[in-house]
């Protein structure tokens, strides 16, 4: 089921009206068909939300009885406005119900890395086939970009239809922490996907995917800290060219897979130039272990 | 494990068939970019035997296998005490990003599961699994796995052949991304007894510096190992 299909049927409804007042009686025809096409789609919703047997559906197969009805014969606007209006009716109150089925997560990730700010993270709510990597195997392209750049963009777009998502709105700094809410229909094997770009450094990611959070009751809440991967993407070398972060300044994302190995692994931290790497652009405090990013989901 | 040993005894003696043959698939991931796992051990076994403790002495096999990848005296270990194993799945390395897939291994009623294999380029560093008690309950389980250090041989991050107990120095680093001539990082093992590793140092000289090792490639942070293990 998509995500506020309440907004395309108050669209559909919207374009009906202005069809009604701008033709005459000879394209009524036409408005019968998108009022038919309306009926098609309430009752996806209303089987969506399992309410098959309810008044509402017996509501519904009434106003498309009354269309079939004027299909047969020729039919005045002002009958048509009235059935559009109804339906309209309908269309309201199964958004209200859809908006009370909503169960909301809120997620707190917390930096902990001494400097290393987290580019603004991707969050999305899914069912247990998707992942977003596979440790072993290469990055998708949307990964590597945000591991290279920061930017969440193209990782969320990758996901085929999740349950909801969204790209965080500011850099988290060492030291702070920001939740976000994300909502959804529950689901028993309901899973949650995290990534953050800790940004001085060439391809690192902190995340988690796949991780069933289906099973909290309301008010529940569950903790643990994310692993810093590499992606896989792009050569480590630190340099003021390859870094883009505070530190450096330099370019984020190159389409060009440079690293030792094409997979994702567990990032092996950095090496900065105080431990005697020259040529990084970055000191002993961009340094990091696993554990750097804590995360808090909690069920309203 | 001794609870469960005590009720398949009453099983036994209510006359019930009690016999549970714990079958696992075991998948092993390197999650490392640089590290080699040398062939690894899969054992099976009860309570009375480990392939280490950490915090304990290494045994003589414990540190041939994480000097020099030899998994024969631990191996013999398990089996001389009734246990299982599963020796070298991946037949030879299991390179960085890599993962090998152990199926159907007959576990018996055998408790316990443990795993080791050598961490190349090291000195004495082994990837290590003690004891995790198999589960009952078909299912699936991740387990991750940390790099210790044996205790037994100074981390001079020499590459130089040495791999027999005994003998300083790494026997090789597979990757062939190091550098040569290291002077050595240190001639001292601080902690004699089984421990987690530090990681190696490194250092970007190509020629000289104190460590044939680069430490923009041959370190880590843990875990190193990923196991998904499926009870069937």
């Amino acid at each position: 089921m998509t995500l506020y299909p309440g907004i395309r049927l108050s669209l559909a409804a919207g374009a009906l009206g202005l069809l009604l007042t701008a033709c005459g009686g000879d394209d009524n025809d036409d408005d019968i068909t998108a009022l038919q096409q309306q009926v098609a789609d309430l009752q996806t919703e209303i089987d969506a939300l399992a309410m098959a047997d309810s008044d509402l559906s017996t509501t519904l197969a009434d106003l498309s009885a009354q269309l079939e009805a004027l299909e047969a014969r020729s039919v005045s606007d002002e009958e048509l406005a009235a059935l559009s209006m109804e339906l309209e009716a309908l269309t309201e109150h199964i958004e209200a119900l859809q908006l009370a089925s909503q169960t909301w997560y809120e997620i707190t990730l917390t930096n902990l890395s001494a400097n290393q700010p987290l580019a603004p993270a991707a969050l999305i709510l899914h069912d247990m086939d998707y992942r977003g990597w596979m440790a072993g195997m290469p990055a998708s392209a949307g990964l590597e970009l945000l591991a290279e750049s920061g930017s969440p963009a193209d990782f969320l777009a990758e996901a085929d239809s999740p349950y909801a998502s969204m790209g965080g709105g500011a850099i988290l700094m060492p030291g702070e922490q920001v939740t976000y809410s994300l909502s959804t229909n529950w689901q028993p094997y309901l899973a949650l996907t995290v990534a953050s770009m800790p940004v001085n450094t060439n391809d690192a990611f902190a995340g988690v995917t796949g991780w069933a959070i289906g099973g909290l009751l309301p008010g529940d809440s569950v903790s643990t800290h994310l692993h810093v991967y590499d992606a896989g993407t792009e050569a480590n070398t630190e340099t003021a060219e390859t870094i883009p972060g505070p530190a450096a300044g330099g370019e984020g994302y190159n389409a060009a897979r440079d690293d030792l190995v094409d997979a994702v692994a567990l990032h092996r931290g950095v090496v900065s130039a105080d431990d005697g790497y020259a040529e990084s652009a970055l000191d002993q405090s961009h340094r990091f272990d696993q554990g750097m990013l804590a995360v808090t989901v909690l069920r309203r | 494990m001794k609870l469960r040993h005590t009720l398949l005894g009453l099983l036994a003696m209510a006359g019930t068939a009690s016999t549970q043959a714990e079958v696992l698939d075991i998948e092993v991931v390197n999650l490392t970019h640089g590290i080699y796992f040398t062939p690894i051990l899969v054992a099976a076994h009860d309570g009375d035997v480990a392939l280490f403790e950490p915090g304990a002495s290494a045994s003589a096999e414990l540190a041939a296998m994480a000097e020099g990848g030899d998994i024969s005296g631990l191996s013999a270990n398990v089996m001389a005490a009734g246990g299982a194993v599963v020796e070298n799945p991946a037949e030879g390395l299991l390179g960085p990003a890599a993962t090998v897939m152990i199926e159907d291994m007959d576990t018996g009623d055998l408790g316990y599961l443990s795993l080791t294999a050598m961490l190349l380029p090291t000195n004495d560093g082994f990837v290590g699994m003690n004891s995790w008690a198999i589960p009952e309950s078909p299912g699936t389980y991740t387990v991750y796995l940390n790099a210790y250090d044996a205790g037994t041989e100074a981390n001079d991050e020499i590459v130089n052949g040495g791999g027999m107990p005994g003998v300083p120095g790494i026997p090789v680093n597979p990757g062939e991304d190091g550098g040569s001539g290291g002077t050595g990082v240190t001639m001292e093992e601080t902690n004699p007894m089984v421990h987690i590793h530090r990681g190696n140092l490194g250092d970007t000289m190509a020629d000289g510096g104190p460590s044939d090792l680069d430490s923009r490639i041959h370190r880590w942070l843990n875990p190193v190992a990923k196991l998904i293990i499926t009870v069937e």
